[in-house]
């Protein structure tokens, strides 16, 4: 990958969200639209200029919100998270917890007081200090990071909103670490391959992308066959349809295919 | 729709939304208007389908449509007024720390930061790794004008980038 790629990819992080945001401003509008009924479009295409200029100024006036004092107040110095497997505590001084507590209040991923209250971890086993962070949103499904702490910079890389269901899988060369997110039906997994090296970069490929960029298919095996290759086993479905997924679960054979992902 | 529509649709927005998002972020550098961009194209897309013409592929449609929109925000008095709100962004986020990783991506800084006519061939060329002819095909200008650009940008990505940082990108 070349350099100006490579420093792109990590401006641009992982869109996970963005993607949800996408298909969710999608579904809001899909009622509407339809091809029968294109006498609405200009309609539809007003109110929706409407919108986004009530969603345009009401954003100027949130974001003089965050000037208030009071949002930046009351913070403690430092919090604790758990090591939800053995019970473990680590200590995370504010320039430590606040870059998470950020990602969960500006995507609306829950309440600043979970956060605060309910912060666990699961460790990474590598040189940094590392952790899969999340906390108890009080919903199936709540969002979690990558951080890595460092007495001179700590990095946190979102990882979106997702239940760990596999195990941690490192690469040969444990440079990389490997897992599944699951959705909160626990019916599709998207993959998440974590680049030490680049501050927790996600390496996502363009070629089979649709395996690490969202919950498309239900992902049963993940496995390195070299340190920038992966094998993927996926249902061997030609239809993603909510119906052919629960067939699929219900079949005592669960047919699966594999594919191999080189990654970038 | 009907259900096989649907999943038609739904199976066009998996593959491209990410690819989409990523390009309409690199123009607008906004995520918001890149969501909403990327949401109308594939609106649009799903409108006008009749009149999509199999000779140019899928994914080039939506690009050169996403691209068209992404232009026309920059042309538009919304982004004029909302460039002034982002200085206010871009205190809070530094305050935060929330984008920790920033201090590293010169290179990618110095790149967001040219002229929208520069900034596009260097992310199609570099980022999307678009042949000169495809570029070409993609923005509807000719060859030679995308190299001329080509040829422009990284003489200003060089102005920008100090001598180190630029040999780390020419040896590529």
């Amino acid at each position: 990958m070349n350099e100006i790629k490579r420093q792109l990819k990590m401006k641009i992080g992982d869109t996970t969200q963005q993607q949800r945001n996408v298909v969710h401003k999608i579904q809001q509008l899909n009622p509407i639209y339809s091809k029968k009924s294109k006498s609405l479009l200009p309609a539809v295409v007003s109110i929706a200029v409407f919108a986004a200029t009530l969603i345009f100024v009401f954003s100027i006036i949130s974001e003089e919100g965050i000037f208030n004092p009071t949002n930046l107040t009351n913070l403690p110095d430092s919090i604790t998270m758990i090591d939800s497997t053995s019970g473990e505590l680590v200590e995370l001084n504010y320039q430590e917890y606040s870059g998470f507590l950020n990602y969960i209040s500006e995507n609306n991923y829950g309440k600043q007081e979970d956060v605060l209250s309910t912060l666990k971890y699961t460790p990474i086993v590598n040189e940094l200090s590392s952790y899969l962070v999340t906390f108890d949103c009080k919903k199936t499904v709540c969002a979690s990071a990558y951080l890595t702490l460092d007495s001179q910079k700590s990095t946190m890389a979102p990882l979106g909103e997702g239940i760990l269901t596999s195990e941690l899988i490192y690469s040969p060369n444990q440079e990389n670490v490997m897992f599944l997110l699951s959705n909160s039906e626990n019916t599709k997994q998207r993959t998440v391959v974590i680049n030490f090296e680049f501050n927790g970069e996600s390496r996502i490929p363009s070629l089979h992308h649709e395996y690490f960029s969202n919950y498309n298919w239900p992902i049963t095996n993940l496995q390195w066959l070299t340190d920038n290759k992966i094998k993927v086993t996926v249902a061997d479905l030609e239809e993603l349809t909510d119906v052919n997924i629960k067939e699929w679960e219900q079949d005592i054979n669960r047919p699966t295919k594999t594919i191999e992902v080189p990654l970038p | 729709m009907n259900k096989l529509e649907d999943e038609r649709f739904r199976s066009i927005i998996n593959e491209n939304n990410d690819y989409l998002l990523q390009l309409s972020y690199l123009y607008v550098k906004d995520w918001n208007i890149a969501e909403d961009i990327v949401q109308e194209v594939f609106i649009n897309y799903w409108v006008k389908s009749e009149q999509f013409q199999a000779q140019a592929s899928l994914r080039t449609y939506l690009t050169r449509m996403a691209i068209n929109r992404c232009k026309d925000y920059l042309k538009s008095w919304r982004y004029r007024t909302q460039t002034l709100t982002n200085i206010f962004t871009d205190i809070i986020r530094t305050k935060n720390q929330l984008i920790l990783q920033d201090e590293q991506l010169i290179v990618a800084e110095a790149v967001l930061s040219l002229p929208i006519k520069f900034r596009e061939v260097i992310i199609l060329y570099y980022f999307n790794e678009l042949t000169i002819q495809k570029i070409s095909n993609t923005l509807n200008t000719s060859e030679s004008t995308i190299k001329y650009r080509l040829k422009k940008a990284k003489e200003r990505l060089k102005e920008r980038l100090s001598k180190q940082q630029w040999e780390v990108f020419v040896n590529e």
